[in-house]
């Protein structure tokens, strides 16, 4: 058991299976176990299909329950969350652990301005600090043009550092961050992968970087779990598991 | 005579309510070709492409498709024309009526041209599902339960189906897994070889163009700002943007990784 010291995240044997009236029971993940340091960066590898969003909704315990059965344990700083009561998961759901999703355009209120977007994620949680501050943080200025905008009327960059910045309105552990950088070209990839270093090494954020672009984890993890068919399969660091120079082209 | 090039695109533009999307835009593509069209976002790639395929109507400028202007064209002969230039779009499942089987998604726009007989409209969806690698078997299968990659497979057997000349594809890897991708890239080559077929090809992903296409046009804020062979492109990027976007990933391919 031993070993579970400065870990923000210790996940064991977690298991989920999808019950079916008709069908036996699928197991979608089974027995996984891995920690996030706090201030680390875990990338999670794998194929479509392969379970890593299911981690992810398991994670935040938002499986529902008649339908799946999840077994294990997950401890966020020493806290169990399987067995968390649903008020105890509000608190930690947004506050402790937050979600930021692919698709910027769907994860904001369309008829929303951006000041009103975070600042209701402030207020849900009854955070006061000032909005400026979480914009530096995000690499945007708190100017007009961001704050009165709406979501449509940023770049799609812009867009997705808008989610990150209400994913860190109240300062969580961890991060869990769900392919999030697909809808975006290199060049705001790059942008980033280093803001989420730089939030890491400043704010010692701990981030779960669910991604299948091998370039963007050698570049964003410290460590990098492979998963596939529910299993992780290998993990290390991104050097160890992808090796170099596998998938450049010319 | 002097051959025309099989597309030529002339001071084409696109604009809505007066701000326009895209301006100018001036390029040639031989037979057989692929021309891969990258930018960020909102730099007017989409609706070039959507242009492209009159699926929006420019607002100025020519489209030439073997000798023709298709923009001269009355909303009849357009329709007609339609079939030469087909268009895959970013998502496969959004773009494919999920309660539709494969069946109906492949031969529906061969019934909407009146397209013979139902029965030489299966006949053609099944030559078209065998081209992309789906069992003949797999007619029968809702749309709703075939994988990412596989609906991707689907939505190209749709645009096979009629035989165009041009396939435009915006997106059409973006969300797919890299072993799927790579099955589809090497799908799409295969085509070209085997008939000739010219593509478009649409993306952010600069990596994944220089795979496939032998040149390269790069889009910002609604123009072509650099058009170059691949090679030369690599080489010797002229525009600024162009030395951002490989940089960029070169940054994210594999080598480029910090230790």
């Amino acid at each position: 058991m031993g070993g579970m010291s400065s870990g923000a995240l210790a996940v064991r044997d977690l298991t989920v299976d999808l019950i079916s009236a008709r069908k036996p029971a699928a197991r979608v993940l089974s027995e996984v176990s891995f920690q996030v340091d706090a201030g680390s960066i875990v990338g999670l590898f794998g194929e479509s299909g392969c379970g890593k969003t299911t981690l992810a909704l398991a994670l935040l315990n938002l499986l529902p329950a008649p339908r799946y059965r999840v077994r294990g344990s997950v401890q966020l700083r020493n806290f169990e969350l399987l067995s968390a009561s649903e008020s105890q998961l509000e608190r930690v759901r947004g506050a402790e652990i937050s979600l930021v999703f692919q698709d910027p355009l769907l994860a904001l209120n369309p008829v929303l301005r951006v000041r009103d977007q975070v600042a209701e994620v402030m207020r849900a949680h009854g955070r006061k600090d000032g909005l400026e501050s979480l914009f530096g943080l995000v690499g945007l200025p708190a100017t007009p043009r961001i704050l009165d905008a709406y979501p449509h009327e940023l770049s799609g960059g812009e867009r997705q550092r808008v989610v990150i910045a209400q994913a860190l309105a109240c300062r969580p552990a961890l991060v869990i961050a769900d392919e999030p950088f697909t809808a975006l070209d290199a060049v705001r990839v790059v942008e980033l992968s280093s803001l989420f270093r730089e939030l890491r090494d400043k704010l010692r954020i701990s981030f779960l970087l669910i991604s299948h672009s091998p370039g963007v984890l050698a570049r964003t993890a410290d460590q990098v779990l492979i998963m596939h068919a529910g299993r992780i399969v290998e993990r290390g660091t991104p050097g160890q598991v992808f090796g170099k120079g596998t998938a450049r082209g010319r | 005579m002097a051959v025309d090039p099989f597309l030529s695109v002339r001071g084409l533009g696109k604009s809505f309510a007066g701000r326009p999307a895209f301006q100018n835009v001036t390029f040639s593509l031989e037979r057989g070709r692929t021309l891969g069209l990258v930018g960020p976002s909102g730099s007017g790639k989409s609706t070039l492409a959507r242009c492209l395929s009159f699926f929006d109507i420019p607002t100025s400028g020519e489209i030439w498709l073997e000798g023709r202007n298709l923009c001269a064209l009355n909303r009849r002969q357009r329709a007609a024309m339609r079939a030469d230039v087909q268009l895959i779009f970013q998502e496969p499942a959004s773009s494919l009526n999920p309660r539709f089987t494969a069946a109906q998604i492949v031969t529906e726009p061969l019934l909407i041209r009146r397209f013979g007989t139902a029965k030489t409209r299966i006949l053609r969806a099944s030559e078209a599902m065998e081209t992309v690698g789906l069992p003949r078997q797999a007619l029968q299968t809702p749309a709703l339960e075939f994988s990412g990659g596989e609906r991707q497979r689907l939505a190209i057997a749709r645009a096979l189906a009629i035989e165009p000349k041009l396939l435009i594809l915006d997106e059409s890897f973006a969300g797919l897994d890299l072993s799927v991708q790579a099955q589809v890239a090497n799908l799409l080559l295969d085509l070209q070889k085997r008939r000739g077929l010219t593509y478009i090809l649409v993306s952010h992903d600069l990596a994944l163009v220089w795979r496939l296409a032998g040149e390269i046009a790069v889009m910002d804020h609604g123009s072509i700002v650099e058009h170059a062979a691949v090679a030369d492109l690599l080489a010797r990027p002229q525009h600024p943007l162009t030395k951002e976007l490989l940089d960029a990933s070169l940054a994210l391919s594999l080598d480029g990784a910090p230790a």
